[in-house]
């Protein structure tokens, strides 16, 4: 929530295992219109999804203790209306294409990323979040 | 035979890990790039407040020594030169930045560890790539100069055939130091592409000493060299020859004159009419010249494709 205008801001959450790219994230994105949270493990990101409303989570694909694939595969069962990024440093990018294909994930940022590229793909993948909205209250 | 099995294992053994290295330097980049973007947003609103504050207290009345000491931090502090210079080595370090992801990328392209099958592939992107990996062993002694003509795909072992760009660029370089020496002088090495009805024709032209005639048609044989003990195995033609001709169907010449320089001339052959090129793995490498000539997306959906397939090709390397 913004303190000052006290408008609801789209949450955002950051998973990843190294807590300098979490920072580096949060502060790329501070003048942004969102509520940054940050995760540094699968299991932490859940707990966090299970309590606050996510609009978009954005994961790292390779973490001890469960991949980034695993998890936005749990949450696109537990959090359906959450919009899932996979972020990587991972240069052969065949598998993370596939499981785009397979409705895995909306997007994939690679790593590095320019903060442009970044803010893009966060305000196209809110966007489809509003849009998924407008469709799911019209087949109410 | 057998050393062609033993360089192909060795690259392959490179390939992997390369793509392991790529991983590991592509997380740091991340923050570093981020941290750097930070600051200097960071930088510039601090200075503006600074600058605020001092035009500010320079006004007030007051006491005389209150303002004799803000006058003497402000002028310690110098902030119009930091406000100039600060940026300026933010903005390096985040050309730095651009700098390792293009070659980090170049290297992985390069490397190719899987791709044990023929693929359709852009000659130019493969020669540019080609280029940021074996630049340390021209950039020294030779300006490049590149005239890409449009080319159809070609069919081929992109990794093998980027082996052949390399070795040939690695040569030229070597060529043209022979001549200009350790002095400053800079030779020159040109590449050309261009295609006929069914072949796409790759010149690169050194300014370098030339093959002497006695030794003109033994360059192709393995283990011949005329490098210095430890400069060179006498690989390098003979894995090119073999992958242009043998592997590709393509021919492999050359002519060259003592003293004024050298051409090799690779043709590879191409299935049928040029096809309009698609460029689903080159994105933001590519000039923007050829990125003109494919189809515009001009419908918001297919520029959103367009945006996404440029954001994979960023990163598909």
């Amino acid at each position: 929530v913004n303190p000052v205008a006290g408008v609801q801001y789209p949450t955002i959450l950051f998973v990843d295992d190294d807590p300098l790219v979490l920072e580096g994230l949060t502060r790329t994105l501070r003048r942004e219109p969102y509520d940054v949270l940050t995760a540094a493990s699968a299991k932490a990101a859940l707990a966090i999804l299970s309590t606050v409303r996510v609009a978009v989570v954005v994961s790292d694909e390779q973490m001890p203790g469960g991949s980034g694939a695993e998890l936005l595969e749990r949450v696109r069962e537990t959090n359906p209306d959450t919009v899932r990024i996979i972020m990587t440093g991972k240069t052969d990018l065949r598998e993370t294409m596939r499981l785009i294909q397979e409705g895995a994930f909306y997007r994939f940022l690679g790593k590095p990323m320019q903060d442009e590229d970044l803010k893009r793909t966060l305000r196209q993948a809110l966007q489809m979040q509003r849009l998924n909205d407008a469709s799911a209250r019209l087949s109410m | 035979m057998e050393a062609e099995l033993r360089l192909s294992q060795k690259l392959e053994a490179i390939g992997q890990l390369t793509a392991g290295i790529a991983h590991e330097i592509n997380t740091p980049m991340q923050y570093i790039g981020d941290n750097a973007q930070f600051l200097t947003s960071a930088f510039v609103d601090l200075c503006d407040g600074l600058l605020r504050t001092k035009r500010l207290c320079l006004q007030l009345g007051g006491e005389q020594d209150t303002a004799d000491l803000l006058r003497c931090i402000f002028e310690e502090l110098d902030i119009e030169y930091l406000l100039e210079q600060a940026p300026n080595a933010l903005k390096g370090t985040l050309e730095g930045v651009g700098r390792v992801t293009t070659i980090v990328r170049a290297l992985k392209d390069f490397a190719h560890p899987d791709q044990r099958e023929k693929t359709s592939c852009d000659i130019n992107s493969v020669l540019e790539t080609a280029l940021i990996v074996a630049r340390n062993e021209y950039k020294y002694v030779a300006e490049v100069e590149t005239a890409f003509g449009e080319l159809p795909l070609v069919f081929c072992h992109v990794g093998e055939i980027s082996q052949v760009f390399l070795n040939l660029l690695v040569n030229a370089g070597h060529a043209i130091g022979e001549v200009v020496g350790s002095g400053g002088g800079k030779g020159l090495i040109r590449i050309q592409t261009a295609r006929s009805e069914s072949s796409v024709t790759i010149k690169i032209t050194d300014s370098g000493c030339g093959i002497p005639p006695e030794m003109q048609d033994r360059i192709f044989e393995p283990f011949f060299t005329t490098k210095a003990p430890g400069k060179g195995t006498g690989q390098g033609l003979a894995i090119a020859r073999s992958i242009v001709v043998d592997k590709h169907r393509g021919t492999l010449t050359f002519q060259s004159r003592v003293g004024h320089g050298t051409t090799f001339t690779i043709c590879l052959p191409c299935r049928g009419a040029p096809s309009p090129i698609q460029y689903p793995h080159a994105g933001s490498q590519l000039p923007s010249r050829r990125l003109g000539e494919t189809e515009s997306p001009d419908s918001p959906l297919a520029a959103d494709e367009a945006a996404k397939w440029n954001l994979a090709a960023r990163f598909d390397s």
